[in-house]
């Protein structure tokens, strides 16, 4: 039977920054639920509150008000080290700068919330094999951080936040230290996790085009929810509307709605209005 | 990765240029902590050796009082063996006296070195000395033949059978050589100048048959020494001295505990500087690598393991740096050893295997280095996971406070101008630098803008930068101050103390040896009171006097303290000689000692006794213990000083014959002819040693110079740490500014003056640190003289060492200059392009 309860959930949640005299309202009465499975895209503008509410919904700060469940349980009533603890073991967290640690090789840092929580190798050598072999690192498990290309990077980092086998995986702006072909990269891993794994996904970007990966948006403006949309929907109304005008490109936005749902994606497309259009086209990961 | 413990070493592996130098730091300090420990022990280990050497397995000593010559009552051997707990009771007799030279010659400055102990010993003997013979055979029974250690014999240039011509009162006698003895043991004793026979050819050779002058005493193994011995007081009477075997040579300890504070109070400095460099090193470490904090944060480590792996780190390096600071401090132990032996007239016992002291020294090390990165992994700990998602450092939000600082700096310096005991006396030191250092953010800014309104025209542009980079900077620029502060502090403080006794030293040396014009003439054992007639007839000569010298018994309510004697004639002595005083005149003193019933005393011992002038000191004499009034204090610089009486209490305290004449002479054109003369008329007789006030002073000062040596030797390591620590400093702040830097090199700046800009900075700070060592390093002093008099017993009056400060400041500022080198080539070499795209 198919989970229902919400994995994570934020209730009315709001927070205050102090800068010198000037009280500045970051968030103001959020309200969200995330489903088991689903991948969720937060967007805004900058200085919306897309990281701050990442940082409350991941137990990496305190809400000045309203609440934040993650499995029904309320991180506020948690002191540092138990919401520290609860971190470890059921969050992800992907960062736009990949926080790889530098002296550390790659097969080291993924497996270190292991060996924070003081877990044996044996315990997790087989877990460790698998996550490497998912973000396509295996062969590049000796090497540091410095070694390797920003993609690389990057997937490294999630596959670090996939080992502990986490509740919901938060991603900060992951592609936005990338270039256009290897932020796709990244994405399409990101959906391969929910797609294999059925792993729960919010993700903070301001990329539409990353969005379109996502099963639904998030629009933050100035700290409140400025709308809820399902982007399939909204790409399946575009297309309807691009079949008459450009009948080629309704079939090309339709073709890739399929590859995403098949997960099979080769092909990142632009939804803007044609005379703004330009199609690139990306490999898929091996 | 087995634990996050590994995580530790990869940051040490990785910046191993940054730590090699804290570890060289650490190195060097322990290097001087176990130097110290270890030649102190070293050397605490010769003196026991000594006083055990001349001890043997005696449990007490009962032995003369007054001058040397002085001897115990009759039936006093009868009187102790009657005494209860005694298991064994042996006489002897011993006296002082020399060796005649194989040509005449004028010595100048005497040590009891240059004496020889002759020691004769009673038939019991064996039962408490173990005379180890590496050649010859022991003495008969009332013959002119001793056994000598073998050291002193090749002193001598004489072997076994070969024959020593004594000087005695009966005029030279040559004693044959029988046997040589092991270095160990009662070989020991007077510094190895010592000579062992029978107590009856003693007695003969000294003209003193039937005399004794100690007796040993052994007693049942449950009798508690210091119990028995106020009982063998009573019983005895207070005539004689009653001495526990373990606190023979106690003033001597006490002065060698005095000095080998001193050094590890140098060392304590050096140990503090090193810890300030892994603070100072870790605290920028650990700003960096904020966002690793951050993301072990974010991953789920809690704060602990955070803060220990920030410690792990430190602990890891000051082990291994205090190992190799064990191989560095072996040498400097055994150099400092062999010093201190030879300004002490010690007989070396060698460094042997000072487990111990290495495993204190690493202790410490390792101590030292966890507390250090204690605060930065307090910090590091304490950052918010949320700073790791965020580009850049996080702001410092530290504020700038003035009384902390201030608060400490006053409390610490009020205290160790009180005089306290050693130990607070330290933490009061400590205190005062803990102060300065706090002080140093607040006043960084003002300074570095004064300072470097004339430093930047030397480097137009650049310097502007350099001093925009300091006040930026403010935390790390602070911290680097402060350490090169201390070092330059202490420099300062030692060199203030140094010549501050230096001084006191001519002013004393130069009251006493008459401004030149008086000649001390010493005797190894004592003179014939004609002698002073000689002296007084001899052409040049315009005043003579006679001195005794001996010891003492002050008695206290809780105890006795042995003090030095002298006996001086009132009437004659200060027209020769005299005291600086601190509370007195030469008129008091004289019409005090001449009526008799007072004492003078070193304005130190008064002040460990709580005595004032006009008030009483009881002291044991030959009847009993008698008061005597302190008619005044003077000024004292050394361990010979004690008190001082006049003839009218010769015999209460024992005194004899005169051992020392003061002879003043009408010219310092008389001083050389004279010395001649008083030779010629005594020399045969008594070999006797003179000293002027020149030679006097030379060998007070070779003294001094050789303990500050090795005080200057510590704190010249010390000032390597802070160097190191400044190179250290100045490699970081290019580091992270080499994005500013690529930017500066791309809109124009040339390589060299990036290089400028650097040294700029160096001596900004260096300049800056100068001056604030200046008021501090007066501070520090004035705790360090008033500990020398009461850890020394030395009257020191304070003088600020204003010659020093240009020399000092110069080559301060040299090595700064030194210490910009690298960094300044590293930056100067830096590509824009490269460096723009550093991260």
């Amino acid at each position: 039977m198919a989970e229902t309860t919400p994995v994570l959930e934020g209730r009315g949640l709001s927070k205050t920054y102090q800068v010198g005299t000037i009280t500045q309202t970051v968030l103001d009465g959020i309200d969200l639920t995330v489903s088991p499975g689903a991948f969720l895209a937060v967007m805004g503008p900058s200085g919306s509150g897309k990281s701050t509410l990442l940082h409350l919904l991941g137990g990496l700060d305190r809400p000045d008000g309203g609440e934040v469940l993650l499995d029904g349980k309320a991180l506020s009533a948690m002191s540092d080290d138990e919401r520290t603890l609860l971190r470890r073991r059921a969050v992800g967290i992907v960062y736009q700068f990949f926080n790889l640690v530098p002296v550390l090789t790659v097969e080291e840092n993924v497996c270190l919330p292991a060996v924070i929580a003081g877990e044996k190798e044996r315990a997790y050598r087989q877990r460790l094999d698998t996550v490497l072999e998912l973000v396509g690192l295996a062969a590049h498990r000796d090497k540091q951080p410095a070694q390797l290309s920003g993609g690389q990077q990057q997937r490294a980092a999630i596959a670090r936040a996939l080992f502990v086998e986490p509740r919901v995986l938060l991603a900060d702006e992951p592609t936005g230290n990338l270039d256009f072909n290897t932020g796709a990269e990244i994405l399409h891993l990101f959906s391969e996790a929910q797609r294999l794994l059925g792993q729960t996904i919010v993700m903070v970007t301001h990329d539409p085009r990353g969005a379109g990966w996502a099963d639904e948006v998030l629009l933050l403006r100035d700290g409140r929810i400025g709308g809820r949309l399902d982007l399939r929907q909204k790409l399946r109304a575009q297309a309807a509307k691009l079949d008459r005008s450009h009948p080629s490109r309704a079939k090309a936005v339709l073709r890739w709605l399929e590859q995403l749902d098949s997960g099979d994606a080769a092909t990142v497309i632009d939804v803007r209005e044609p005379a703004a259009s330009k199609r690139r086209t990306v490999k898929a990961p091996a | 990765m087995r634990s996050l413990d590994a995580l530790s070493y990869r940051h040490l592996s990785r910046r191993r240029g940054r730590y090699g130098l804290v570890f060289a730091g650490v190195a060097i300090g322990v290097a001087v902590v176990f130097g110290v420990l270890a030649s102190s022990s070293a050397d605490t280990a010769a003196v026991d050796a000594a006083a055990h050497g001349s001890a043997g397995s005696a449990d007490a000593v009962i032995t003369t009082l007054g001058t040397y010559d002085a001897r115990l009552p009759a039936g006093v051997l009868a009187r102790v063996e009657a005494l209860p707990h005694v298991v064994a009771a042996t006489p002897s007799f011993g006296f002082r006296t020399a060796v005649e030279p194989k040509a005449t010659q004028l010595l100048h400055g005497a040590s009891f070195t240059d004496f020889v102990a002759v020691s004769g010993t009673g038939p019991q003997d064996r039962q408490f000395h173990d005379y180890a013979l590496v050649s010859g055979r022991m003495y008969r029974p009332g013959v002119n033949e001793v056994v000598i250690p073998a050291s002193y014999a090749r002193r001598l240039g004489v072997g076994v059978g070969g024959t020593i011509p004594l000087v005695t009162p009966l005029g030279v006698r040559p004693v044959t050589v029988t046997g040589l003895l092991a270095d160990s043991g009662p070989a020991l004793s007077n510094g190895g100048s010592v000579a062992y026979t029978s107590m009856a050819a003693a007695q003969a050779l000294d003209g003193r048959p039937g005399d004794i002058t100690s007796v040993e005493v052994k007693l049942t193994p449950d009798t508690s020494r210091t119990a028995w011995i106020p009982q063998a007081r009573r019983a005895l009477g207070d005539s004689v001295s009653v001495i526990n075997a373990s606190d023979l040579a106690s003033d001597f300890k006490g002065f060698l505990a005095a000095i080998n504070g001193a050094f590890l109070l140098a060392s304590a400095i050096a140990v503090f500087v090193g810890g300030f460099l892994v603070f100072l090193t870790f605290s920028v470490s650990v700003a960096e690598r904020t966002r690793v904090w951050g993301t072990l944060r974010a991953l789920g480590a809690v704060p602990r393991q955070v803060r220990r792996l920030v410690v792990a780190e430190a602990v890891v390096l000051g082990f291994a740096a205090s190992l190799a600071g064990l191989v560095f401090g072996c040498v400097l132990a055994a150099g400092s050893v062999r010093l201190v032996d030879h300004l002490l007239y010690l007989r070396p016992t060698g460094l042997g295997l000072p487990f111990k002291d290495a495993f204190i020294s690493v202790i410490l090390a390792v101590v030292v280095s966890a507390l250090a990165a204690w605060l930065p992994g307090r910090r590091a700990a304490a950052l918010s996971p949320v700073v790791a998602m965020r580009d850049g450092p996080p702001p410092d939000g530290t504020r700038v406070r003035w009384w902390p600082g201030l608060t400490l700096l006053v409390v610490g310096f009020v205290v160790a101008a009180a005089r306290p005991p050693q130990l607070i006396g330290a933490v009061a030191a400590i205190m005062t630098l803990a102060g300065a250092v706090l002080l140093v953010p607040p006043l960084l800014r003002p300074m570095a803008r004064f300072f470097g309104s004339t430093i930047r025209r030397l480097a137009p542009g650049t310097g502007d930068i350099a001093v925009m980079h300091l006040v930026k900077e403010r935390s790390r620029s602070s911290y680097t101050l402060a350490l090169v502060m201390i070092v330059l502090a202490m420099i300062i403080a030692v060199g203030a103390s140094n010549q501050s006794l230096n001084r006191s030293l001519d002013q004393v040396i130069d009251r006493q040896a008459g401004s030149g014009l008086a000649i001390q003439v010493s005797a190894a054992q004592a003179f014939d009171p004609a002698v002073g007639k000689a002296l007084a007839a001899l052409p040049g000569v315009r005043q003579v006097t006679a001195m005794e010298f001996g010891r003492a018994e002050i008695v206290r309510p809780r105890g006795t303290t042995s003090v030095p004697l002298q006996v001086i004639e009132p009437q004659s002595f200060f027209a020769v000689s005299g005291y600086v005083w601190v509370n007195g005149s030469d008129a008091v003193a004289r019409a005090a000692l001449a009526t008799g019933g007072s004492i003078l005393l070193p304005d130190t011992t008064a002040q460990n006794l709580g005595v004032k002038v006009g008030q009483p000191v009881s002291i044991r004499t030959t009847q009993g213990v008698r008061p005597f009034t302190l008619a005044a204090t003077y000024a004292s610089v050394g361990t010979g000083y004690g008190a001082v009486a006049g003839t009218p209490d010769l015999a209460l305290l024992g005194a004899g014959r005169p051992n020392v004449y003061g002879v003043r002479v009408g010219s310092t054109a008389d001083v050389k002819p004279v010395e001649a003369r008083i030779l010629s008329e005594l020399g045969p007789r008594y070999q006797p040693f003179l000293s002027t006030g020149a030679s006097a002073a030379a060998q007070a000062h070779s003294q001094v110079r050789g303990f500050y040596s090795i005080g200057y030797v510590l704190l010249g390591l010390a000032g390597v740490i802070g160097m190191l620590g400044l190179a250290n400093t100045l490699i970081v702040s290019v580091l992270s500014r080499t994005r500013e830097i690529g930017i500066l090199r791309s809109t124009g700046l040339l390589r060299r003056q990036v290089r400028r800009m650097v040294l700029v900075e160096a001596e900004i700070l260096a300049l800056v640190a100068s001056a604030l060592a200046l008021p501090l390093g007066a501070m520090l002093a004035a705790g360090i003289i008033a500990g020398q008099r009461s850890g020394m017993g030395f009257s020191v009056n304070y003088q600020y060492p204003w010659g020093m400060l240009v020399p000092v400041i110069a080559v301060c500022l040299a090595l700064a200059g030194l210490a910009s080198l690298l960094p300044g080539r590293r930056a100067a070499r830096l590509e824009p392009v490269a460096a723009l795209r550093f991260d």
